[in-house]
């Protein structure tokens, strides 16, 4: 019953296989060829990443196409019907997209090797991509499927799916922006989130890319932590489609797309997640547009619950429960910020990764380079900065100069939650760095300056430099003590 | 034999079939009778095994068909609605009933040319009577034992009525049992040998055609004087009209003891007359109390 079923998608839908099966071809070529000919083995690297990129893309078409029948009623009555199990049913169409999706990607990748990899990929790497690719499409055939099967039509299907798939990158985006805005020092664009690691795609292609730097075009590790949750994701998703497909009620076809995961569940985790940050702002910066912010949320909402319900109204109840988020999110970013992000702002490692990293700069008057000026007082101001760069399996030797510098990163952190007005031109940035990556960092615009006995004791370790740009020096720049020298003689 | 007992199924806070039951013999033609939204295509897509009940079994030949898809080999469901992929052709649903039933290849061919129906055209170029004759043959040609039509004959011609009318009766007479349901009553009639009247869910009246409509019957009596229906409290009206010393009733209950009970009250003029499916319908659900 399994093969009959399943030959019969593949047969019904021949046309849309060979369709595909061109676009994902000419795709590949296209990038297999860029490069691909004159730098060995470039051109496996381009096509196998192509490739992968255009069967996780496939793994979001297919599972619509042959689950989409179930979401009509017309289609369950037509399939239902059939001497065939629900099971086998799921499982010949589960093996359908599989088929087709890593039949494109074993053609093409193959292929690659043949023309450009023979030789600089080992043959092993390349079996070690196939396994890997294999996992990867069922796995996410059987996420994708689960989710898609959610809603009851195709449309609340392709939006619930969408909505899913986006749900850890902008669970990311909003985790950057609500740490910054209550944490001092960090910056949304320089955060490291984590909340990517929900998405089943990141964990798989991030472990993929690792697996193809092996042959050099990438430094990245296989992550067995990742792995471990691309596994955990395809149990549930596995579970979930079993669950959804074989117990499925057909007469939830073209009905509202009610389920407990479907709309009631996405429809409030975005709400909370624009609410944290709008007022995880608004507590930062008692910024009055805050009230325009939530009116637009309170929009969107209602717009969520139209296409829900299919009905352009908000009840008595959906509304408190919206006056209920917004007061829960505001009283955690006020928590959030009372306790200076439960004490993470001032909770600081210092000796994480190979190298501890200072850097300041700072517009000063030039008679006393401790004193700091604004950008308008540039006629007798003078530049001074300096990037310090401890090794953390030497911070003891540095404990003089890390004194005076966490003694001004606290400052900054005061200033920073006492809502100071940061008018000073320049910055104070401390990281970590371990090779070429840069992580754990803090950047401060505090309403203070080192004074120049600070900062003569700093230049012991590191160069100070001041940019004097108001004298006609040549050069402008030069180290504190030359710059200290030179002034005594004015 | 078909058998549903106690059947009940509710969407939502609606309940959509309640305490349904019934008894379908082998080589009975059903015919399944409603107001639209009385339950008629839910109880066949419970009796299909497409929708499971919330109460109550489907037995055919004493096998669960919502639990046991091996029974739905012996049974073809065509709903109102036939779902086609897009892209597929007659030729590719084909080949899945090849493999999935008894598929009489010949005899498909052979209707096919008769239809005038092209195996290998993709359904998009397909009329709605013409996907619909394509999904009836592909049914007919698994010798389904149980065969369920809904709304049998929309989007159907009259030619292609009376063949595909003659090919369910033909078969029927083999065995096959079909249970049908249409608003063409007067259609239904002409081949079905027993019948159900679903109303908001429930079997309203069932049983053998013939029998039910011996049952019923149309009266048309004139009186010297102006008759009152309290004359006639001792029957069971269905429906009652009067004009003048004329009055026309249908009175449900055996002929010719409803004619020697009238024949009591001395009529001028007595003519008894028998009634359609379709006045047979329309008079119990009158009588329920339901309009239409």
């Amino acid at each position: 019953m399994i093969r009959s079923y399943f030959r019969y998608l593949l047969r019904s839908r021949r046309t849309l296989i060979l369709f595909f099966l061109a676009v994902y071809l000419i795709l590949s070529l296209t990038w297999m060829t860029y490069d691909g000919v004159s730098v060995p083995g470039y051109g496996f690297y381009t096509s196998a990443k192509m490739a992968a990129a255009l069967s996780m893309g496939l793994t979001f078409v297919l599972p619509v196409l042959v689950f989409s029948p179930f979401q009509k009623r017309s289609g369950c009555d037509q399939y239902f019907s059939l001497p065939i199990s629900r099971k086998e049913i799921r499982i010949a169409s589960l093996l359908a997209v599989f088929s087709v999706i890593f039949g494109y990607f074993l053609i093409t990748v193959t292929a690659a090797w043949l023309l450009f990899g023979i030789g600089y990929v080992p043959l092993t790497l390349l079996l070690g991509i196939h396994a890997f690719m294999a996992f990867s499409v069922l796995s996410m055939c059987a996420i994708n499927s689960y989710l898609f099967l959610l809603g009851n039509s195709w449309i609340d299907g392709i939006v619930i799916l969408a909505a899913y798939t986006l749900l850890p990158f902008a669970a990311s985006i909003g985790e950057g922006l609500l740490i910054s805005n209550l944490m001092a020092g960090k910056h949304a664009l320089a955060l490291e989130t984590h909340a990517q690691i929900l998405s089943p795609v990141y964990t798989l292609m991030a472990n993929y890319a690792a697996l193809i730097s092996r042959n050099g075009w990438l430094y990245m590790k296989f992550s067995l932590p990742l792995f471990l949750l691309s596994i955990l994701y395809t149990v549930i998703g596995w579970f979930g489609l079993i669950h959804e497909f074989d117990e499925r009620r057909s007469e939830r076809a073209e009905m509202i797309s009610d389920h407990p995961l479907a709309y009631p569940l996405i429809i409030h985790l975005y709400s909370l997640l624009c609410l944290l940050v709008i007022c995880s702002s608004c507590i930062s910066s008692h910024d009055p547009s805050f009230l325009i912010l939530l009116v637009l949320l309170l929009v969107c909402f209602v717009l969520g619950q139209f296409l829900y319900r299919r009905r352009l109204e908000i009840s008595w109840k959906q509304a408190g429960i919206f006056l209920a988020e917004t007061i829960l999110c505001l009283g955690f970013c006020q928590i959030m910020w009372s306790s200076r992000c439960f004490g993470m702002a001032d909770r600081v490692r210092l000796d994480e990764g190979d190298t501890l990293v200072y850097e300041y700069s700072r517009l000063a008057d030039e008679k006393d380079l401790g004193r700091g000026i604004i950008g308008q007082e540039t006629d007798h101001g003078a530049y001074v900065s300096f990037q310090l760069e401890i090794p953390t399996d030497r911070l003891n030797e540095y404990q003089e100069v890390l004194q005076i510098l966490e003694a001004c990163r606290k400052t900054a952190v005061d200033q920073w939650y006492e809502r100071r007005t940061h008018e000073l031109s320049g910055y104070f940035q401390i990281s970590s760095k371990t090779g070429d990556r840069t992580f754990n960092q803090y950047h401060f615009n505090p309403d203070l300056s080192l004074s120049e006995e600070e900062l003569k004791r700093i230049s012991g370790y590191c160069d100070v430099v001041v940019d004097d740009f108001n004298h006609d020096l040549e050069p402008s720049e030069m180290p504190l003590a030359e710059f200290l020298k030179l002034r005594s003689t004015w | 034999m078909l058998k549903a007992e106690q059947i009940a199924k509710a969407f939502g806070a609606k309940q959509v079939l309640r305490d349904v039951s019934l008894e379908i013999p082998d080589g009975a033609v059903f015919g399944l009778v409603g107001v639209n939204g009385a339950g008629k295509s839910t109880l066949l897509r419970i009796i299909s095994g497409v929708m499971r009940s919330d109460q109550g079994t489907v037995m055919l030949d004493e096998q669960d068909t919502y639990r046991n898809a091996s029974v739905r080999k012996t049974l073809a469901f065509v709903p109102d609605e036939s779902y086609f992929p897009s892209g597929s052709s007659i030729a590719s649903v084909r080949d899945l009933y090849e493999s999935l039933y008894a598929f009489d290849r010949p005899m498909f061919d052979q209707y096919c040319r008769q239809f005038e129906l092209d195996q290998n055209q993709t359904f998009a170029g397909f009329s709605k009577g013409m996907k619909r004759r394509a999904a009836i043959l592909l049914a007919v040609c698994i010798h389904p034992r149980l065969l369920l039509l809904d709304e049998a004959y929309d989007g159907l011609e009259p030619l292609a009525r009376l063949q595909i009318r003659k090919i369910i009766a033909d078969m029927a007479g083999d065995g096959m049992t079909a249970v049908i349901s249409s608003h063409s009553l007067l259609e239904l009639e002409e081949f079905c040998d027993s019948f159900g009247i679903l109303e908001s869910g429930r079997i309203l009246s069932s049983g053998d055609l013939l029998e039910k409509k011996e049952e019923v019957n149309k009266y048309q009596a004139a009186f010297e004087t102006v008759p009152s229906p309290e004359m006639f409290q001792d029957l069971d009206i269905m429906r009652y009209k009067s004009e003048g010393r004329v009055v026309q009733m249908v009175i449900r209950g055996e002929r010719e003891k409803v004619r020697a009970s009238l024949e009591k009250k001395h009529p001028i003029l007595l003519d008894v007359l028998p009634v359609t499916f379709e006045e047979l319908f329309i008079y119990e659900m009158e009588s329920r109390g339901t309009s239409l």
